[in-house]
């Protein structure tokens, strides 16, 4: 039996019913049920075994202290062992506080990508598209009622967890704080699924790994942050100057705020998505704001007060950013590279289609449809997102004061931006193939790109230096030997990159201007394709 | 004109890499109408549907429902409501009852208490799946999941449908069964788009037909138009007599333009260009030559011959 509240929210949302139909079913709940508490149980017992006993001498929970500062036990009066319970509450604590957020995050996103891929493939995911409900509402209903084993499994523990935090005297706005972030974490890592769902990936296992990843990641900072005393490299303490690692309440401010603008935008992308299937994920004036506010972000981060035994170093900052750039980027363009079928359209009816519409004149131009239009080629596009950051970081550049060279972080701006534009041009070609596989090509060799010369030059022991150089600047990572290059080797690596990127873009715009030809004109040529 | 057309397109081409699967096609479906699509397999039948349901973006062209515009890139609640769709390989989802895959399709088409539930009984009635409700639909037979899949297309009460080869695959009873309920929702004046290679049941069902070929709609016209045009006239004839001699005073006949042999004894089928009177007078200068006649069997060709006689052999 359906009870009455579920009932209201069901026609709110319909997709969200149809979850909470297909999934809470009596033996799922029952399994989910007796999982949650025997986790929970096993947790107990495990740290209930850890307590010390009368003929224990030394444990963690032991509130004695001997000449090494370890915690000797002492037993009462009464033959009792005195034990510290606040740190043994604290513990159950933090363990909850580390199952909580990993369970949401990590089965959320896989049931998340496995639903949506399954739906995709059996094409019952049409149906709900060609239904009258607004992409919004079906996602939101995608996105509560996928996970809602592990919701219910989490929310069985949420009880010992608030118990623990009780004992261990933990502060209210620290668990509150917990629960903040996990929901923003879970917003933004549960739209990211769908988000790569829909760009074709189907492996769940591989989404719930790198999030693994990412969360143990996070997991430390957060931990470093809260319970270190050292205080160390302040890189992502501070952003903008403003301390946003100084107190509890504006760390999760800022934590939050930025999951939220990254939620959004990645909401605006499915939602696109989801109504038109064909359409390549973001729209070019999405990406040039998506990029913008990205490097306004990382940006941040540059600005920091150093520790006194740090000395500044304002390239070593620029190379960071320069890294984070690379994996965005490469997403930048994986989400707006479009498709055979979509070139082909383009390339063949742009002008039909323009002129049914009766566009003024000037939006028909080329360079308009490049800059703006949703199905012509992204190369334009990704070049002037490039241009993003290399216009916000060059007056930093500008204006350094350290010993930090300017020229050579400059240079490496151009060639870091060239090489990427390099990869943007052989993922094109690649995607206008012909291969089912076309995509998964792609991801492989543009993958392969980044990652083998950088592996195979430290394995070879070619570490960037003087002689290396000129090998480092076809690399994903130029700035590595910039301070080692001559102006003879950045200006051969130029013309290098330069050619390479010529041969690319005429190769592109061939294939483009013979796609472009008519059927008859193809036919007298004798061609298929 | 254009107010009364339940379907209309203009210049709706798609193509898929190089091929064009279907070729400025200007379709006009009016109002109450059932329109067969017939062609051969490949002709792109399924992906004008498609695109006609919003299921594929159409490479060029426009489409009109009712006079509005369908645009696949935008959330068209409006026009969404008024399509039914049906393709030809109906998923389901095997998780779930036959009650609550209705149930759940009904609220997405914001179907509200107690029309929904009313409609429910009523569609599962009209598909005789009413006994079924509570069967998860994985245990469901072929035949019963395409009557649950076409419950599912019209549980809205859509004005157009679209159905795409919905008998493929049934045996005759469920055939029978579908062709019911097609004539029911054609008096609920639905405007109906039906593509199948059971041309019988087409003749039995349509208003009008769309033969496609190439991509091309080669005819689009009414089915009393097409049989007027296209449908010749045949009579069936048995003799106890000698064949030749039925032959040779057949031959006095102009409006007899062919005949040939049918198997069994001494059968003929004659195709006559003359109308009732002129087949009555051949009756009767048979009998008056003293043919002794057993069978003088004038009827219409059928959809299919006409199909056929037109020659379409595009390749499979």
């Amino acid at each position: 039996m359906i009870p009455n509240l579920l009932m209201t929210f069901s026609d709110w949302n319909p997709q969200f019913f149809r979850e909470v139909k297909g999934r809470l079913k009596p033996r799922n709940i029952a399994t989910t049920v007796v999982s949650s508490l025997l986790v929970q149980g096993a947790i107990l017992f495990y740290l209930w075994g850890a307590l010390p006993t009368k003929v224990t001498s030394y444990s963690r929970y032991c509130v004695g202290k001997d000449e090494y500062n370890w915690n000797k036990c002492f037993v009462d009066a009464l033959g009792n062992v005195q034990i510290n319970w606040q740190l043994w509450w604290f513990d159950l604590f933090q363990t909850l506080s580390w199952l909580i957020p990993f369970v949401l995050l990590v089965a959320g996103i896989y049931m998340l990508i496995g639903d949506l891929a399954k739906e995709e493939r059996r094409g019952t995911l049409n149906f709900i598209r060609l239904s009258p409900q607004t992409s919004r509402s079906i996602l939101v209903g995608k996105l509560l009622g996928v996970p809602l084993i592990p919701f219910l499994a989490v929310v069985l523990a949420v009880p010992l967890h608030i118990w623990s935090s009780i004992n261990a005297a933990i502060l209210p706005k620290e668990l509150i704080s917990i629960y903040l972030l996990t929901i923003a974490a879970c917003c933004f890592l549960y739209t990211a699924a769908v988000f790569y769902a829909f760009l074709g990936g189907a492996q769940g296992w591989l989404g719930a790994i790198v999030v693994w990843v990412f969360y143990s990641v996070l997991f430390q900072v957060w931990q470093h942050g809260r319970y270190s005393q050292i205080d160390g490299y302040p890189f992502f303490r501070q952003w903008y100057t403003i301390q946003v690692g100084h107190t509890l309440e504006l760390f999760v401010t800022f934590v939050v705020v930025t999951f939220a603008i990254a939620t959004f935008w990645l909401w605006r992308s499915i939602n696109r998505r989801f109504r038109n299937p064909s359409q390549v994920l973001l729209s070019k004036r999405q990406s040039y704001l998506m990029t913008l506010s990205f490097e306004l972000f990382i940006f941040g981060f540059v600005f920091h007060d150093y520790p006194e035994w740090c000395s500044r170093n304002s390239f070593l900052d620029l190379t960071g950013l320069m890294v984070v750039n690379l994996f965005w980027f490469i997403l930048i363009i994986a989400a707006l590279t479009p498709h055979r079928q979509t070139l082909l359209d383009w390339a063949r009816y742009r002008r039909n289609g323009e002129s049914k519409t009766q566009r003024k004149r000037w939006r028909r131009t080329l360079v308009h449809d490049l800059v703006w239009g949703d199905k012509s080629p992204a190369m334009v596009a990704i070049a002037l997102n490039l241009l993003i950051p290399i216009v916000l970081f060059t007056p930093w550049i500008a204006t350094w004061n350290d010993d930090s060279p300017k020229i050579a972080a400059f240079i490496s701006l151009i060639f870091s931006a060239s090489f990427l534009l390099i990869c943007a041009a052989i993922a094109q070609l690649i995607l206008f193939g012909k291969s089912q596989k076309r995509a998964l090509f792609a991801a492989g060799i543009i993958g392969a790109l980044i990652l083998l010369p950088m592996i195979g030059m430290s394995l070879l022991g070619a570490h960037p230096g003087s002689k290396t150089a000129l090998l480092w600047l076809f690399s994903a990572m130029p700035i590595a030997a910039m301070e080692h290059a001559s102006f003879t080797t950045v200006a051969i690596g130029f013309l290098a990159h330069l050619s390479t990127l010529t041969l690319l873009v005429a190769r592109q715009t061939r294939q483009l201007k013979r796609a472009g030809e008519s059927e008859l004109k193809a036919l007298m040529a004798h061609r298929t394709n | 004109m254009v107010n009364e057309l339940a379907i209309r397109t203009q210049d709706l081409t798609k193509q898929f890499d190089r091929h064009i699967a279907v070729h400025d096609i200007d379709l006009h479906i009016g109002i109450g109408e059932v329109y067969g699509l017939i062609g051969p397999n490949g002709a792109g039948k399924t992906t004008l549907i498609r695109m006609l349901a919003a299921a594929e973006e159409p490479t060029l062209g426009e489409i009109y429902i009712h006079g509005d515009r369908l645009l696949r890139d935008q959330d068209n609640p409006n026009l969404k409501r008024q399509i039914g769709y049906l393709p030809d390989d109906f998923p389901l989802y095997d998780d779930l009852t036959v009650w609550d895959y209705l149930d759940y399709f009904a609220r997405l088409y914001k179907l509200g208490e107690p029309r929904r539930s009313q409609r429910l009984r009523d569609v599962l009635e009209l598909v005789q799946l009413t006994h079924k409700r509570h069967s998860q639909i994985s245990t469901l037979s072929r035949g019963m999941k395409q009557r649950l899949s076409l419950a599912r297309t019209i549980i809205h009460e859509p004005l157009v449908l679209l159905l795409d080869e919905p008998v493929s695959g049934l045996d005759p009873i469920a055939r029978m069964q579908f062709r019911e309920i097609i004539k029911a929702l054609q008096a609920a004046k639905m405007t109906i788009l039906i593509s199948s290679h059971v041309l019988s049941d087409l003749a039995e069902l349509c208003t009008s037909v769309g033969i496609m070929e190439l991509g091309y709609l080669v005819e689009s016209t009414s089915l009393q138009h097409l049989y007027q045009r296209l449908s010749r006239q045949q009579i069936t004839l048995s003799t106890l007599g000698s064949l030749e001699a039925l032959q040779a005073e057949l031959r006095n006949h102009p409006e007899v333009e062919g005949m040939e042999a049918l198997p069994g004894n001494n059968r003929l089928k004659v195709f006559f260009s003359g109308d009732g009177e002129a087949s009555a007078t051949l009756l009767r200068s048979l009998i008056a030559a003293n043919i002794p006649l057993t069978e003088f069997h004038p009827a219409q060709e059928d959809l299919e011959s006409i199909f056929l006689n037109l020659g379409h052999q595009q390749a499979s």
